[in-house]
C-alpha cells in the first residue's frame, strides 16, 4: 500500500474522529496530493525550513482563510439561491442566520464569523419581551455550540448598550460554552460603563468576552465596517482574509550575525519571501479556484475586492532575546526597557515593509500586519509579540510593556492577561484594568481568571474540566502549574478528543 | 520589606499608572499612624491636575482621635473602618486596645458623610457569637439602613502566631451573619466571593 493510501486509511479508521472530521481531513489530504502553487527556489526553501509558514492551509487554495459575510444582506433580502424569503420576525431572522452559517466557507469549513448579532437581530425585537428574547438567544447559543463546534467561530456585539447584547452576555455567562467566541466592541463615547461592566463581570465569571477597542478598529477600516473573527482577527466586513502567511521571527533571528544583519538584511528578505508565497496563493484562489463564482458574490454577501491578507508574525520574544544575546545585552523581552524598545523597533519596521509592498487582488492593495497566536505544532516559540507564558509580569506592567506594539497590528493583536482569582472579590478591578488597557492603546483586551473552568488558550476557549477528563482516560499527562505551559500541552490534546475544538490549530491530520 | 518613600515618589507611581486607577486607598499596618504623610499625600493629589480626579480613601482600624479626624477628613473622600469586636473585653483580648475610640471614630466619620464602609472580621468562636452579631446590628442602627457592611472571613493567609491555631471562618457562618443583619434591616452587606 502506498504511503498516501496508508494515511487515508489511518484517517478513515481513526478511533477518535467523527465521520465529519474524517471527511474534512480526507479532503485536506486530497488537496495536498496536488502540486503546490509555483514558488521560486528561495521561497520554497524558506517554507520548507519553516522560517516562513503557510499555516498548512493546503496546496490549492479554493476558499479564503476567513470569510465575513454581510449577513445584514440576507436578513434584508432573503436569498434567491437558497430560496429564502426575507425574514419578518425574530424566529425567522435567527433561522435565516442558522441557514446562512451553513453556507459560510472558511479554512476549516466552519464559519469563523457569525455576525454583529445585536445589529442583525435588534430590528426584529420589537414586541419581543426580554424573557422571550433570553429564551430564544439561549436556544440559538446552544445551536451554535453543538452544530458548529469550533472555538474559532466568533460572534460580535456592541458598541451600543442594547437588549440583544445584554441577553447574549447573560446567556453566555450562564452557559459557559466554548463556542461561540465572543467580542464586545467598546467605544467610550457610545457604550457607557454599565454594559462594559456587564462584559468585564462576564470575564470574571468565564474569561469571555474579548473587549475590542472599537474607535481604533473603526478608523482602521472603512464605512462598510469590520468584524472580529476567529481568535481576535480584525477584518473587513463583506470580505475577509484570503490567506495568512507568517514569519517565525525567532528563526530569522537565529540566522542573524548581528542586530544590524537582522534588521537590514534578513528580516526584509524573509518578509519578501512571505509576500511571494502570498502572491502565489492569492493568485490560485482568484485566478484558478473559481471560488468567487458563487451566489455569495452574486447576492452581495461578499465582495471579492474586500479580502485582505493577514501578514502574521510570531516568536518576537525569542527573536528579541536572541538579538540581545548577540549584542551582549542581558535584558529580557517584556521586562527590560532596552529589550522592549528593540521589539517596538521591529514592529514599526515590519509595519513599514507591509505598508510599502503592493499586492494584487488584496483589499487596498496591501496586507495587514497580524500578531499571530500559534499552531499546536509550534514549539519553543511564544505567540505573536506576547511575553512568554508563565513569566508574565503583573497585569499593569504587562499592558504597559506591550501597548506600544498595538498601533502596528491592524488585523489583530491580543495579549492574554492572567488575573488572580481574588479579583472575584473586586470585579470592578477588571473594569478598571480593561479601561486602562484600552486607553493605553490596546486594540483588544483579553483576560483569563486563574480559577475559571473556561479559559482561553491562544485566543480561543477550552474547558479545563474537559482536559481533566481526557487526562483521566489517558493517564499519562503531567500536571503543570503555569497556565501557559499547561495551555501549550493542552492544545495538542484537545485537537483530537473533545467535541468542541479549535480546528484551525491542527490544520491537517496527525500534524 | 519596607522602603522609604516621599510624597513625590508616590505621585510618580500614580502618574505612571493613572490610566488604570480611579483612586487610591492607603492601608497598612495602620495608615493613620502616618497622619502627616497621608494628609500631605492627599493634598498633593488634589492639587495635581493629572491626578485630582483620583479618589483618596483610608482603610483604618479607627484608633484615631477627634483631633486627627478633624485634620484628615477634609482631604479624604472616604473611609473604610474595621471593627474587630464589640464586647470591650473581647476587643481588648484580640487587640490589646480598648474599642471605645473605634466606635466613636465610626460616628465621627459618618457625621462627616465619609463612612464608605464598615468592616467586620468574623473569627469562629470569637466574633461570630450571637452576642457579637446582636451588638453589631444594634450598632448599625445609629447609621442609615443603606450603610455598607463588609463581612470578612478569618483565614490563615498572612496570619502569624497563635491565631494560626484558630479555625478558618467558613462560608455558612458568614451567610448566617449576613442573614441576621438582613433581618435587622441592613441589606447592603458584602460577603467574600472566595474563601482563601
Amino acid at each position: 500500500m502506498s504511503e498516501n493510501f496508508q494515511r487515508l486509511r489511518a484517517i478513515i479508521d481513526d478511533k477518535t474522529l467523527s465521520p465529519r472530521q474524517k471527511a474534512h481531513y480526507l479532503a485536506l489530504e486530497a488537496e495536498n496530493m496536488l502540486p503546490y502553487p509555483t514558488l521560486d527556489a528561495e521561497t520554497t526553501e524558506a517554507l520548507e525550513a519553516r522560517v516562513i509558514c503557510d499555516m498548512y492551509e493546503g496546496h490549492a487554495p479554493f476558499k479564503p482563510r476567513y470569510v465575513l459575510p454581510d449577513f445584514a444582506k440576507v436578513l434584508k433580502n432573503g436569498s434567491v439561491y437558497l430560496e429564502l424569503p426575507a425574514p419578518q420576525n425574530l424566529d425567522e431572522a435567527i433561522n435565516t442566520l442558522m441557514i446562512a452559517y451553513h453556507h459560510t466557507p472558511s479554512v476549516t469549513g466552519i464559519p469563523v464569523y457569525v455576525g454583529q448579532l445585536d445589529d442583525l437581530l435588534l430590528p426584529f425585537c420589537e414586541g419581543v419581551s426580554d424573557e422571550a428574547l433570553y429564551c430564544k438567544i439561549k436556544l440559538f447559543w446552544r445551536y451554535l455550540d453543538r452544530v458548529l463546534p469550533d472555538a474559532f467561530m466568533h460572534a460580535n456585539i456592541g458598541p451600543t448598550d442594547n437588549r440583544v447584547a445584554r441577553a447574549i452576555l447573560r446567556v453566555d455567562a450562564e452557559l459557559k460554552q466554548i463556542a461561540p467566541n465572543l467580542t464586545f466592541l467598546y467605544d467610550p463615547e457610545i457604550s457607557g460603563d454599565e454594559i462594559l461592566e456587564m462584559a468585564t463581570n462576564n470575564i470574571v465569571e468565564c474569561s469571555k468576552p474579548h473587549i475590542a477597542n472599537h474607535p481604533v478598529h473603526r478608523d482602521t477600516f472603512d464605512t462598510m465596517g469590520y468584524g472580529i473573527v476567529s481568535c481576535y482577527n480584525a477584518l473587513p466586513l463583506a470580505g475577509g482574509s484570503s490567506t495568512m502567511p507568517r514569519v517565525n521571527l525567532a528563526e530569522v533571528a537565529k540566522r542573524a550575525t548581528s542586530s544590524a544583519d537582522f534588521f537590514q538584511t534578513l528580516l526584509p528578505h524573509y518578509m519578501e519571501l512571505a509576500f511571494r508565497l502570498t502572491e502565489a496563493r492569492v493568485d490560485y484562489l482568484y485566478n484558478h479556484s473559481n471560488f468567487f463564482n458563487s451566489f455569495l458574490v452574486d447576492e452581495g454577501w461578499i465582495d471579492p475586492d474586500r479580502f485582505t491578507v493577514m501578514f502574521g508574525v510570531f516568536a518576537m520574544a525569542e527573536a528579541v532575546n536572541i538579538l540581545q544575546d548577540l549584542e551582549g545585552h542581558k535584558g529580557r523581552y517584556g521586562f527590560d526597557d532596552q529589550a522592549n524598545a528593540l521589539g517596538y523597533e521591529m514592529s514599526k519596521m515590519m509595519a513599514g515593509i507591509v505598508e510599502n509592498r503592493p499586492l494584487e487582488n488584496v483589499w487596498r492593495g496591501r496586507a495587514m500586519l497580524h500578531s499571530q497566536a500559534g499552531l499546536s505544532t509550534d514549539a519553543e516559540t511564544t505567540p505573536g509579540v506576547r511575553i512568554p507564558y508563565g513569566t508574565e509580569p503583573d497585569p499593569v506592567s504587562h499592558v504597559q510593556a506591550l501597548a506600544p506594539h498595538h498601533q502596528y497590528y491592524t488585523s489583530g493583536i491580543s495579549e492574554i492577561l492572567t488575573v488572580d482569582e481574588t479579583i472575584k472579590n473586586n470585579p470592578e478591578a477588571m473594569l478598571q484594568l480593561c479601561k486602562g488597557a484600552l486607553s493605553s492603546g490596546f486594540r483588544e483586551f483579553t483576560a483569563n481568571v486563574a480559577s475559571n473552568d473556561l479559559v482561553r488558550v491562544t485566543g480561543y476557549m477550552i474547558r479545563l474540566s474537559d482536559v481533566a477528563k481526557f487526562q483521566a482516560c489517558e493517564g499519562s499527562r503531567t500536571n503543570t502549574t503555569a497556565l501557559g505551559t499547561e495551555a501549550a500541552e493542552m492544545t495538542g490534546i484537545l485537537d483530537r478528543k473533545p467535541r468542541v475544538v479549535g480546528h484551525e490549530l491542527s490544520p491537517s491530520y496527525g500534524k | 520589606m519596607t522602603k522609604r518613600m516621599g510624597v513625590d515618589d508616590i505621585l510618580e507611581i500614580a502618574r505612571k499608572n493613572r490610566a488604570f486607577l480611579s483612586g487610591i486607598t492607603v492601608s497598612g499596618g495602620e495608615a493613620t499612624l502616618q497622619l502627616k504623610f497621608i494628609i500631605a499625600l492627599f493634598e498633593a493629589i488634589k492639587a495635581d491636575p493629572d491626578l485630582r480626579h483620583l479618589t483618596c480613601f483610608v482603610d483604618t482600624n479607627g484608633h484615631l482621635g477627634p483631633k486627627g479626624w478633624a485634620r484628615l477628613l477634609p482631604v479624604t473622600d472616604g473611609v473604610m473602618l474595621d471593627i474587630k469586636a464589640f464586647d470591650p473585653g473581647l476587643h481588648f483580648r484580640l487587640t490589646a486596645q480598648d474599642n471605645s475610640k473605634v466606635l466613636a471614630s465610626a460616628h465621627t466619620v459618618y457625621a462627616a458623610g465619609k463612612l464608605s464602609e464598615l468592616r467586620f472580621l468574623a473569627i469562629p468562636g470569637k466574633t461570630d457569637t450571637a452576642n457579637e452579631i446582636n451588638r453589631l446590628a444594634q450598632f448599625l442602627k445609629s447609621f442609615d439602613a443603606g450603610i455598607r457592611v463588609r463581612l470578612n472571613a478569618f483565614q490563615h493567609h498572612g496570619v502569624r502566631g497563635q491565631a494560626l491555631d484558630w479555625p478558618k471562618m467558613e462560608k455558612a457562618g458568614i451567610e448566617h451573619i449576613m442573614a441576621e443583619l438582613n433581618a435587622a434591616g441592613f441589606n447592603n452587606v458584602i460577603t467574600p466571593a472566595l474563601y482563601l
